[in-house]
């Protein structure tokens, strides 16, 4: 390498690559802004169609990185976006219907995935991409809808909430048994990740700000840099356990609260997005898109009965706070899946994994994220004709 | 959770992960909802009386937009308690009107804490509450949003401290 020249051709052609790449994702963001749709499922899109183009040479271990960090951002996230008061209201509020949400959408991944043949373990990776709701798609389909003010809302929410906090104990325990380890260790880890939680929200009730305190800086870099310092490192530290380093993240996240969270997420949040848009094409770029002919039966299938299944969860989860409108509705919004439904089926990795479970789970999330926003919009129509249309 | 400010019943209800909505009935029977959002933007929104899944959205306001219309609303106040503010005790020495804000740091706090917050020369002499004047409060008294506390000092202290009651 010559003095001048700072990078090889190939780290110049690769370089031009990536940009081409966030170009493309760029012009998706901007068709999904237009069309009020979710970017994500056009980013799993457009992986899959690179992937089926391009060769699939890309560095592993860089894959990988980018995928961890990309989870530790997103779970941090949203963590930093619930306080103690939400997820205390929420257990109050919703916790019988969050357990009726997962004993109806966790089986229908997991039983499909036993006939297929995906063993046990794989097959309860499948329920949890099928368990759960995507909250930024469904969010985000309200605030467009202009639902936020109606009576169903909160108890929507409430269900989201519950189903990240199910995150707490599933991940770890998915994590470890995933890489060889005992059911004992892993229910082990998924105990000791649901109490870190709690431990995480009661400090975060009786010392809000004295970890916001101490990352507190009027310079925006000071706070980026220790944010994303402390997190990559506690994520690190969990990995080498084999705790999902999103957990931790999460924890984290839920344990900062007030100014220092509102900083975090304005500086955090462009992070995020760039990673989770490259997470989720590059999700859609390993899928073997030979594949997807396959279990395109599967897929519809398990869609048809998801939709269903959430939209009992919808209907009990509102149920004394809405009329059958508002039930149809809060149904209907909760059957997008999205970033974390990828997020579980990433942790199967790649090898000695079922070839179909990528796919299965790339097709699955397409149909929900694009299927939820047009069934909800249309949601009023199915119910009985009300005396003025809603807004 | 609700509560009484004003002559209207304010109805407040977290909605997690997207901000707060606040709901009250007009005088003209109308109920008047705001959608707080943790970015900092905002929707007003007029829903039916009887049926609060009718609701027509009147204004989606940006971060900005929100600080300009509660500082363009809140003048009328301001004034109201300009006009009855007495003459200036003595030379260096200021008298205030601060409403404690339900995004301030100090939302909750007692006249202790906001006393070890606060280095400037200020303190709290009285807490309007409920339309209800409680002069000079304990230390152990705890603000609430909603509070108006009057704020004696140096003009840069009670400066100082109606900043920490505004805002976090």
């Amino acid at each position: 390498m010559g003095g001048v020249v700072a990078v090889t051709p190939s780290g110049a052609v690769l370089l031009i690559a990536i940009g081409a790449v966030l170009v493309l994702l760029a012009l998706l963001a901007r068709l999904a802004a237009h069309t009020a749709f979710s970017p994500i499922p056009l980013y799993l899109l457009a992986g899959l169609v690179i992937g089926s183009v391009a060769p699939r040479d890309l560095d592993a271990t860089a894959m990988e990185i980018g995928t961890q960090i990309a989870v530790i951002l997103l779970l941090f996230m949203l963590g930093l976006e619930y306080v103690v008061d939400d997820v205390v209201g929420s257990l109050r509020s919703s916790l019988p219907a969050g357990l009726l949400d997962m004993v109806l959408n966790f089986p229908p991944g997991f039983i499909v995935g036993l006939l297929m043949g995906l063993g046990g373990l794989h097959a309860a990776v499948l329920g949890g991409v099928t368990y759960i709701s995507s909250s930024s798609i469904v969010a985000k389909v309200l605030d467009d809808l202009g639902r936020l003010a109606n009576r169903e809302t909160p108890g929507m929410l409430a269900i989201l909430v519950l189903e990240d906090l199910a995150m707490a104990p599933y991940l770890p325990l998915m994590a470890v048994l995933l890489a060889g380890g005992s059911i004992v260790a892993g229910v082990g880890w998924a105990a000791g990740a649901t109490a870190l939680a709690f431990v995480a929200l009661s400090l975060a009730r009786r010392h809000g700000s004295s970890l916001g305190r101490r990352l507190a800086h009027p310079k925006s870099e000071v706070v980026l840099l220790s944010v994303m310092g402390l997190l990559l490192m506690a994520g690190g530290v969990a990995e080498l356990g084999h705790v999902s380093g999103g957990v931790v993240a999460f924890l984290v996240g839920l344990s900062i609260s007030g100014s220092i969270a509102q900083r975090a997420r304005e500086l955090l949040g462009p992070l995020r997005d760039l990673f989770a848009a490259l997470f989720f094409m590059s999700f859609g770029f390993m899928v073997d898109e030979t594949a997807i002919p396959g279990v395109l039966g599967v897929a519809l299938a398990l869609w048809a009965i998801t939709v269903a299944t959430k939209m009992g969860t919808g209907w009990v989860a509102v149920r004394g706070r809405s009329g059958v409108a508002g039930r149809l509705r809060a149904g209907t919004a909760l059957v997008a899946r999205g970033e974390f439904s990828i997020v579980i089926a990433s942790l199967a990795g790649t090898t000695g994994v079922d070839p179909r479970l990528a796919p299965l789970a790339a097709v699955y999330v397409l149909l929900t994220a694009v299927s939820a926003p047009l069934l909800t919009r249309y949601a009023d129509l199915l119910a009985p004709r009300r005396r003025r249309p809603s807004g | 959770m609700s509560y009484t400010l004003g002559m209207s019943e304010i109805e407040e209800t977290r909605l997690p992960g997207v901000g707060i909505r606040f709901e009250f009935p007009l005088e003209s029977g109308d109920h008047l909802v705001t959608i707080n959002h943790n970015s900092g933007r905002a929707e007003i929104l007029l829903c039916d009386r009887d049926d609060p899944d009718v609701c027509h959205e009147v204004l989606r306001l940006a971060r900005g937009d929100v600080k300009a219309l509660t500082e363009v609303l809140s003048q009328a106040r301001v004034t109201e308690a300009a006009s009855m503010r007495p003459q200036l005790l003595m030379e260096g020495l200021t008298i205030d009107w601060v409403s404690v804000d339900a995004a301030s740091a100090c939302g909750n706090c007692s006249l202790h804490d906001i006393e070890h917050q606060d280095e400037g020369a200020a303190s709290i002499v009285a807490v309007l509450r409920d339309g209800k004047m409680i002069v000079a409060p304990p230390s152990s008294f705890t603000v609430r949003p909603g509070d108006v506390a009057v704020v004696v000092g140096t003009p840069e202290g009670a400066e100082a401290l109606g900043r920490l009651l505004r805002s976090g």
